[in-house]
């Protein structure tokens, strides 16, 4: 039996590598089996597999210095993947106690509230086995201090969205990932990009009644500088490019008038 | 407060808290701490009631900001300071014999501890304590000089909003509305007891409540609420009698300003 503080989960990429602050963590194999039946007989009759492997794994964290995560989805944006196949640099390796194997992101949430500590959630995807087995942690993580992670404090909202006052932040990117496979193979010769989007949710004291053209320009620039305390770079976000999707004003009892603009943006 | 000199003061409770949390993680060896919540503070002084009755002012949306000095200069002479302080509660309870007492408690939504002062303060020496034997306690149509003790509670609730990118709040609402509680005991005289069946959702609503003091000098020092009280129901009566003393009569009212 394994307790919390032995089991790690640990990030290995290009855009850096280490123990990561995860407060969860779970490992979801599915073999995408089905029955099959035909007509006149009650029981089925065999049992397929109706797709291939897939393996996906999730935890939230608390993002710190230089976090490498968010940079490997960043990277994903680029588009890297539709010219130069088999990319280096991602699929990239995670290890969950003790448990291993290459991953594609596919999905990171970030969520930013006044006096909090900022936290992500990410999902990512394998379509190959994995290997090793539910094991102890190899070193002994003892951070001095929380003065690298990221907190609502230094989460600094610039840009023409200046004029409006977040209140409170959320992020969201999602990747589709599809596998390619031959005839005769259970593993995928390549895995492309299908599809990305991402959403960005501010919360902003005011709210505009028609969304103008400057007002879905101002939207679009907006950037959200995330720092150490020691005002060390974690990660940048960027809206630009993005159109507002949608606007929602609450009004409730002993609170603001709060207007959530919701942004998105493809790739 | 505000560079005036507060006058009568009998204690003062003074803090502020850093919410930090013990942050773990998977696979960790040791945690660490980090910050999580408002930072906060809080102010809470005990003074005789004066004719500046100094604390009643503070129950509207603009906060104050304060020194405790150890002598009239606070700029090298301070022992604690603090900044956007807002009234939470304000009470003043008085009984015959004694000088009547104000308890304010603030919170503190800015800077607090060792801060540097805002300059000197306005002392001001003609002030005096309130007499608890001249006391008059008026609700609608009913009044008595007959004051055993009262007690005079206005509760004033805060609301901090936050940025993002900062750790203290860009604004402060008070959260609507002010509730208002008093509890008074009089010797009974003219006074009639509601009735329990009278207590339905139709409660009894009065207006002009007050209550008028005196200091030493014969100034007046009031806490008159006129038509400003919305809905100022008798919550409570209680009649004690005993041997040897007059018939005494404790009741209590609840109600809201506008």
């Amino acid at each position: 039996m394994k307790y919390f503080n032995e089991c790690e989960v640990v990030f290995n990429s290009r855009f850096g590598s280490g123990v990561v602050l995860a407060q969860n963590a779970s490992i979801g194999i599915s073999r995408n089996i089905d029955s099959t039946y035909v007509i006149g007989r009650q029981n089925s009759s065999q049992v397929l597999k109706t797709k291939a492997d897939e393996t996906n794994i999730s935890f939230t964290y608390f993002p710190n210095i230089s976090d490498p995560i968010y940079k490997c989805f960043d990277y994903a944006k680029t588009g890297v993947f539709t010219n130069s196949f088999p990319e280096s640099v991602i699929p990239v390796q995670v290890v969950i106690a003790g448990i291993t194997g290459s991953f594609y992101p596919s999905r990171f949430g970030l969520t930013i509230n006044p006096n909090s500590k900022v936290q992500a959630s990410v999902s990512f995807s394998s379509f190959s086995d994995l290997s090793g087995f539910l094991n102890s942690k190899s070193a002994i993580n003892n951070l001095n201090s929380g003065s690298g992670i990221a907190h609502s404090w230094n989460a600094k909202v610039s840009g023409t969205a200046t004029v409006y006052n977040v209140l409170d932040f959320s992020y969201d990117m999602s990747i589709n990932w599809n596998p390619i496979y031959s005839v005769g193979q259970q593993r995928p010769r390549q895995v492309d990009l299908s599809v990305g989007q991402e959403t960005f949710d501010f919360t902003v004291e005011d709210a505009n009644s028609n969304f103008s053209n400057a007002a879905l320009a101002t939207a679009e620039n907006a950037k959200i500088n995330i720092t150490t305390f020691g005002d060390q770079s974690i990660m940048i976000l960027n809206t630009s490019g993005s159109r507002i999707d949608s606007s929602d004003t609450s009004i409730n009892l002993d609170d603001f008038v709060k207007n959530k603009i919701s942004l998105k943006r493809s790739f | 407060m505000n560079q005036t000199q507060v006058h009568g003061v009998q204690d003062i409770q003074a803090s502020y808290q850093m919410p930090v949390q013990h942050t773990k993680y998977l696979g960790m060896n040791s945690s660490f701490y980090t910050p999580e919540g408002p930072k906060a503070g809080s102010l809470s002084i005990t003074s005789l009631l004066t004719t500046t009755n100094d604390f009643l002012a503070y129950t509207g949306e603009a906060g104050v900001y304060g020194f405790v000095t150890k002598k009239a200069n606070p700029s090298s002479n301070i022992l604690f300071g603090f900044q956007s302080g807002y009234l939470t509660s304000y009470t003043c309870g008085a009984q015959i014999g004694e000088i009547p007492t104000v308890r304010a408690n603030f919170e503190v939504y800015n800077d607090a501890g060792s801060i540097a002062s805002a300059g000197s303060f306005n002392q001001s020496s003609a002030v005096s304590l309130v007499n608890s034997n001249t006391i008059d306690i008026g609700i609608g149509d009913f009044t008595t000089n007959r004051v055993n003790s009262f007690n005079l509670n206005i509760n004033a609730n805060r609301s901090p909003a936050y940025y993002l990118g900062s750790s203290t709040p860009f604004s402060v609402k008070t959260i609507y509305p002010l509730e208002v509680s008093c509890e008074f005991n009089i010797t009974q005289d003219s006074y009639s007891l509601q009735k329990l069946s009278d207590l339905s959702y139709n409660l009894k609503n009065v207006s002009n409540f007050y209550i008028n003091t005196k200091d030493f000098n014969g100034n007046s020092v009031n806490f008159n609420f006129g038509n400003s009280l919305c809905y100022f129901i008798d919550v409570s009566e209680d009649l004690s009698a005993s041997v040897n003393s007059p018939v005494g009569i404790t009741v209590r009212y609840r109600g809201y300003l506008k």
